[in-house]
């Protein structure tokens, strides 16, 4: 199948729906940093391109990469100041582990699918608090940690569902995927 | 016919060994990336004020409406708690009259002996007020964005206040915007003092929303609601900038609340303070003279 025939605007058009799911991540980084104002909030906030990340594997593998993740980890620790190189290696870990399970989640009830990712939240947090520790030579403490594992997983179906729509102006995938 | 679908068969394979390849070198490329944050911390800083200078247009618009959301529901619950609000404040404005005459005493009383001991007394800083653009405070980070750079006067270490006390200090400084670390990160350490005694310590955050004092001298004994300032040692921020109050003393540990709600700023003052101090430490700061 080739792009020969096709109008600049529909390439346009193209280009922009395959590049939609890696845009959204990014968006979920800025969105993660927006100063709410809420009491508490900074130390419980959700790991919001995590889901973004979990959502588009289960449903659109082919149109994430692995670079991807790599770039909106990067990203995600400029931005937010954290240890860079950290959110990417947790990216990556996370991009990895659903991929390999994604036979099993796809097509599931939403809530199972729900519980997929409070797992994944779980494993990620996990290992951002076991990175982080290394890498500043102490233990940190660990109730932010299960809190934020807590409302990452929470935050799924908010997040989900703002997703959808662009899932669906989505043209289907490739026969092979 | 076979012979297209091995060869489909093997394309299918080698795509699934390059993308398990790219893992692997992606994820020891994240390693890399750490290690290169742990060695060299000016490259990834300059790096991250580049990024965050560039997402902060972005960033100041978004946060405006969320600012604006948020004063109007403030503003309705002012509304409704006007009547003890003013009965609070009578109060407060009788109890305050006392204080106001002892203050003027003490401030007469002050300049008496300044005069006679010839003592000079410190410059008054200017400041840069800026918008909080972005709170990055994560379970692991406590840091937050502004909209104020370079082009502002504003440079890296420098104290950054709220309303009622010590928020921070800035930690990169790009052109449109700088980050501030909190008092409450686990890499903030701030030069203090008890308020009573006069005793010297360290403000050491440890990403728990009330940062710990550290070296404190073996026979001091704070008590619960001591106040803590800036001790000006260092010579980072200036001396007597209110901070906290004791909150808690057990496990060998003194924990300080601090006086600012640091979740919930949306403005900041930055204090240009070093640029009125002169000397070898003075830096040429564009637009920080008085």
């Amino acid at each position: 199948m080739g792009t020969i025939g096709r109008s600049p605007w529909q390439k346009l058009d193209l280009w922009a729906r395959a590049a939609a799911p890696s845009l959204s991540l990014l968006v979920l980084v800025m969105l993660g940093v927006m100063p709410l104002q809420l009491p508490g909030y900074g130390a419980v906030a959700p790991l919001l391109p995590l889901i973004g990340v979990y959502y588009w594997i289960l449903h659109r593998p082919d149109l994430i990469t692995f670079p991807v993740l790599f770039v909106v980890g990067l990203f995600q620790d400029l931005l937010t100041g954290g240890p860079l190189g950290v959110s990417g290696f947790v990216f990556l870990t996370i991009g990895w582990l659903v991929l390999s399970q994604r036979r099993v989640l796809a097509g599931m009830p939403v809530l199972v699918v729900w519980s997929g990712f409070a797992m994944i939240a779980a494993v990620a947090v996990g290992l951002e608090w076991l990175i982080i520790s290394g890498l500043y030579g102490e233990i940190l403490p660990v109730r932010p940690a299960i809190y934020r594992a807590l409302v990452t997983g929470a935050a799924y179906p908010i997040v989900a569902v703002c997703l959808h729509p662009v899932l669906r102006t989505m043209t289907p995938p490739p026969p092979s995927a | 016919m076979r012979q297209q679908a091995r060869s489909v068969a093997r394309i299918v394979a080698l795509r699934a060994i390059a993308q398990r390849f790219s893992l692997a070198v992606l994820l020891l490329a994240s390693v890399g990336v750490m290690m290169i944050g742990k060695i060299d911390a000016v490259i990834v800083e300059n790096l991250r004020s580049r990024v965050t200078d560039a997402v902060a247009p972005m960033l100041d618009a978004a946060a405006r409406p969320v600012a604006a959301v948020n004063q109007v529901i403030a503003d309705a619950r002012a509304f409704l708690a006007l009547r003890e609000e003013n009965a609070r404040l009578a109060a407060r404005v009788a109890e305050l009259q006392h204080y106001e005459a002892v203050a003027h005493r003490l401030e007469a009383e002050n300049l008496n002996l300044q005069a006679l001991f010839n003592f000079h007394p410190e410059q008054t800083h200017a400041f840069i007020t800026a918008r909080v653009i972005a709170d990055n405070s994560g379970a692991f980070v406590r840091s937050l964005a502004v909209n104020v750079g370079t082009r502002a006067g504003v440079g890296d270490g420098m104290a950054a206040v709220g309303g009622r006390g010590l928020v921070g200090r800035t930690v990169q400084t790009g052109e449109r915007s700088a980050r501030i670390l909190l008092l409450t990160d686990l890499n903030a350490r701030i030069p203090v003092l008890i308020e009573r005694t006069r005793q010297r310590a360290v403000l050491a955050g440890d990403n728990t929303h009330q940062p710990s004092l550290a070296y404190l001298p073996p026979d001091s004994a704070p008590l619960a609601g001591d106040r803590i300032v800036t001790s000006g040692h260092g010579g980072l921020f200036p001396p007597g900038l209110p901070v906290g109050v004791v909150a808690s003393i057990g496990d060998g540990l003194v924990r300080v609340e601090p006086f600012e709600d640091l979740s919930r700023l949306e403005h900041v003052r930055v204090l240009d303070f070093r640029a009125h101090t002169g000397g070898a430490a003075m830096r040429g700061i564009p637009g920080g003279g008085p």
